[in-house]
């Protein structure tokens, strides 16, 4: 080892050097970031949102084990508050509502981390193809995410669910149509931003074709704001179905829902546990999801994740 | 009799869990009608220096030691009052000048502001002190100049009212960072001219922080060289250069094209 | 605007070769910019040739029509008898790749991402012959062999230029542009990574390019100088020539204004 220049920092043959010489380099990028999402949940905030996560995620999993009773049938008097058998009570058909919430998270969850990812894929595409080719391309595609952006959320999901008809794909698709514009927005502009730095000219030099470049030069530098932008929105997406249940436009009855309990719950002033404890459900999840999102966006910064990862071991 | 005295002076920065010692023991003094230039590499703890003097040294950082300032310790100072010194009695030129400027304000509102802010002077009257300082410091039609905005100059005009904006009131220190490093080679010697014209013309006490021991050689009269935050060499400027004593000096200066150091 | 053309050192067939170049911006306004106007220039095998000029005078641009980043509104260049097309969204050509390019902002010009042995390996695809491996192109940048593992940010300026030049280097190019590679690097490294560019290429049988406004270190480098001014080439010579004998009012002045390190006070110009 040669090292002449007087500000070479101390290098660390053992901890960074050996680790990975043997590796293919492809399957090092890879490795490295599946290795760096758990790191992120290291961190107080992140803990507890894996934590709260990883319950539900059993729950879920165990759903038919957990839940006394059938969701569906409607065994129990009518509105019967909390107590020893029904431990949330009861609905307005006498179905008992602990078992409804375990059972719906079935549902709810994989459907609102399915929308999410389906809209990150589709919007950072679209919004890389915008940025790195501009011109009549990136006009097209940012009008059309404009126009989605000019109506409420939740609105326009309410128009293209009510024109699919109801059910929970119906839902989705809407849910997944109005929120890709966001993805794209942000891709848009890493993409732009990346695209003229010299590293990319450089790789362009080398005789990457522009294709080539956005995904090895580009994708890298971008796909971790999108990640953490993607986490944040697993809540709203959650809170978008509920939304389209609680206005009969998702989930199809009698089938459970947290956002079409919700919806049941308050036209019945007198019965609070019907919709509050659907309500609580999706609170922990958004600040779950929120959680992990922040804890994700401090640990992905190069500058002080890497480095303190790599240094200190 | 000098302006400002550094002694033992020491900067630490914490980050995270993480000390950094940036200035160890620094000592040395600035005189006035004297230019002192600071040598050093990036990291070297050359800038941090000025700005200690400045009283600007990062969030989360202990500074101790004496920076004394013609009776005044600057080491441990409230920032309202060191707030008061600078401008007034402390002025500083920074390397890029076209970030220096608001780009949205007049160059007359810019370099009259502290004017006006310290001294309480009225808006026509700090107008003509401007006029007059730009005069000084030879930017080209002062009347007009004070009602352009920052775009309208090249980067050597510009560092020009900087250095306007730094004297007009009339403080006894000036700290130059790096004034010439994003100048043009045929630009920089007007500036360096204009530094040592000041610096004679109203006794200032300067120092000069540079990388760039072509600009020491021209303009400064002591030469204080900086490694790694410890000062190496201190000395004057001809024999500084011509025989540095310290090896690390001497490796600078030999790896500059055209350096004329006598062999040992 | 007048051309100088040298003939007295370059083959017949020169390594790369630009005929009346010139070059414009769409200005704001709807006007239009010549940053580079009717440049002559040209560059023999195993040649350095220093661009020298000051900020605006198109330097940058030049290098950027050289690499086919700039669409030339007018002349022709011509590059190992192949004619140097502007880039557009495919893969480089192949006889092109040979023109490689080391930038200015070291903190920029490198993947903040991809470990430097990624990017080394990228370029390491182009060359055919095998001449470097990653370990003898960090050996020959000087730097210590697990850089090839680490990213960009824990690099120093002056290393991070250097792993720029180790990439060029690596896809085999026979000419090597460096467009102000050492601007931004403190004084004491600039002469160092000079020095280190020129004997890399020269070694490895390629030409250089080398852009700088600084003449002094141009003037221990290379072989034949080209100066620059709004726009157009001024002078052209050999470094000797151009050093000790400058003919156009504006090289003299570019010298005269270069600060001597000799400690005697005196202001240039």
């Amino acid at each position: 080892m040669s090292i002449s220049s007087p500000k070479q920092p101390p290098t660390n043959p053992d901890s960074t050097g050996a680790e990975a010489l043997d590796r293919n380099p492809v399957d090092a990028g890879i490795k490295r970031w599946r290795l760096r999402f758990p790191k992120a949940l290291r961190t107080p905030l992140g803990f507890v949102g894996a934590a709260i996560l990883l319950i539900w995620l059993l729950v879920a999993l165990f759903a038919p084990l957990l839940a006394p009773f059938d969701p569906l049938a409607q065994n129990f008097g009518r509105l019967v508050a909390p107590d020893g058998q029904n431990i949330l009570g009861t609905d307005t058909l006498g179905r008992d509502v602990f078992s409804r919430i375990v059972v719906a998270a079935r549902t709810t969850l994989p459907a609102a981390v399915f929308v999410v990812l389906c809209s990150a894929v589709m919007g950072s595409v679209l919004g890389a193809i915008a940025g790195y080719f501009g011109r009549f391309v990136d006009e097209i595609i940012m009008r059309i995410a404009d126009l989605v952006f000019a109506f409420p959320t939740i609105i326009l999901a309410m128009v293209i669910a009510a024109a699919l008809g109801p059910g929970l794909k119906n839902a989705i698709i809407a849910i997944l149509l109005v929120s890709w514009p966001s993805y794209a927005r942000v891709t848009r502009s890493l993409v732009m931003t990346a695209r003229s730095s010299e590293y990319v000219i450089a790789g362009r030099l080398l005789g990457f074709s522009a294709g080539k470049s956005l995904l090895r030069e580009i994708a890298p530098n971008v796909v971790s704001p999108i990640v953490v932008l993607a986490t944040l929105d697993v809540g709203t997406a959650i809170l978008t179905m509920a939304g389209l249940s609680f206005l009969s436009l998702g989930v199809v009855p009698p089938t459970p829902d947290w956002g079409a309990m919700i919806s049941e719950g308050v036209s019945q002033f007198s019965a609070w546990w019907i919709a509050f404890f659907p309500g609580l459900c999706i609170l922990t999840i958004v600040v779950a999801f929120n959680f992990i999102g922040d804890s994700l966006r401090d640990t992905l910064d190069p500058h002080t994740a890497q480095e303190v990862g790599e240094t200190t071991k | 009799m000098s302006v400002i005295s550094i002694r033992d002076l020491n900067l630490t920065v914490t980050t995270g869990s993480a000390e950094k010692h940036i200035l160890r023991d620094v000592s040395f003094d600035l005189e006035a009608g004297k230019i002192t230039g600071v040598a050093g590499a990036s990291g070297s703890g050359k800038t941090q220096t000025g700005l200690a003097i400045m009283g600007l040294s990062p969030d989360r950082s202990t500074l101790s030691g004496s920076i004394d300032f013609a009776g005044t310790e600057l080491v441990g100072l409230p920032s309202k009052k060191h707030n008061r010194l600078r401008g007034r009695q402390l002025a500083m030129v920074f390397q890029d000048p076209s970030s220096a400027f608001h780009p949205m304000l007049s160059i007359g509102d810019q370099i009259t502001d502290h004017l006006r802010h310290h001294r309480k002077v009225s808006k026509k009257e700090a107008l003509r002190q401007a006029i007059r300082i730009l005069g000084q410091t030879k930017v080209p039609y002062p009347e007009e100049a004070v009602s352009k905005y920052p775009h309208q100059f090249s980067g050597g005009q510009l560092q020009r009212i900087a250095f306007a904006s730094a004297i007009i009131c009339e403080p006894k220190v000036l700290i130059a960072d790096e004034p010439t490093t994003a100048l043009d080679v045929t630009v920089q010697a007007g500036i360096l001219r204009l530094l040592r014209e000041l610096c004679d013309d109203l006794n200032l006490a300067v120092l000069l922080v540079t990388h760039d021991f072509g600009v020491l050689s021209s303009v400064a009269d002591t030469i204080v060289v900086m490694e790694s935050g410890l000062v190496v060499e201190t000395g004057d400027r001809e024999p500084l250069i011509t025989a540095p004593q310290h090896e690390y000096t001497r490796s600078l200066i030999e790896s500059l094209p055209g350096a004329e150091v006598s062999p040992r | 605007m007048t051309t100088t053309k040298d003939d007295t050192r370059t083959p017949a067939q020169p390594l790369l070769e630009l005929d009346n170049v010139a070059c414009e911006y769409k200005l704001d306004g709807g006007g239009r910019f010549r940053a580079v106007s009717d440049v002559s220039l040209q560059l023999g095998r195993s040649e350095v040739l220093g661009l020298v000029g000051e900020s605006g005078c198109g330097k940058s641009t030049l290098a950027k029509l050289i690499c086919g980043l700039e669409k030339p509104a007018a002349g022709r260049i011509t590059f190992d008898s192949h004619p140097v097309k502007p880039l557009g969204l495919g893969r480089r050509p192949n006889h092109l790749l040979g023109i490689q390019m080391v930038f200015q902002n070291p903190y920029a010009s490198l993947n903040p991402r991809r470990r430097i042995r990624d990017q080394l390996t990228d370029a390491l695809a182009l060359d055919s012959d095998q001449t470097w491996t990653v370990d003898s192109l960090l050996e020959a940048v000087d730097l210590p062999l697990d850089a090839a593992q680490r990213f960009s940010h824990s690099f120093s300026g002056g290393q991070r230029q250097r792993i720029a030049i180790a990439r060029a280097l690596a896809a085999g190019p026979k000419v090597l542009v460096g467009d102000e590679p050492i601007a931004s690097l403190d004084a004491f490294l600039q002469a160092r990574i000079a020095k280190m560019m020129r004997d890399l290429a020269i070694e490895s049988g390629a030409s250089m390019i080398f852009i700088s406004h600084d003449l002094s270190i141009v003037h221990e480098i290379a072989d034949r100088v080209a100066v620059m001014e709004a726009g157009g080439v001024v002078e052209v010579g050999s470094t000797e020539q151009i050093w000790n004998d400058p003919q156009h009012p504006y090289t003299k002045k570019l010298l005269s204004a270069i600060p001597r390190v000799d400690g005697k006070g005196i202001i240039p110009g």
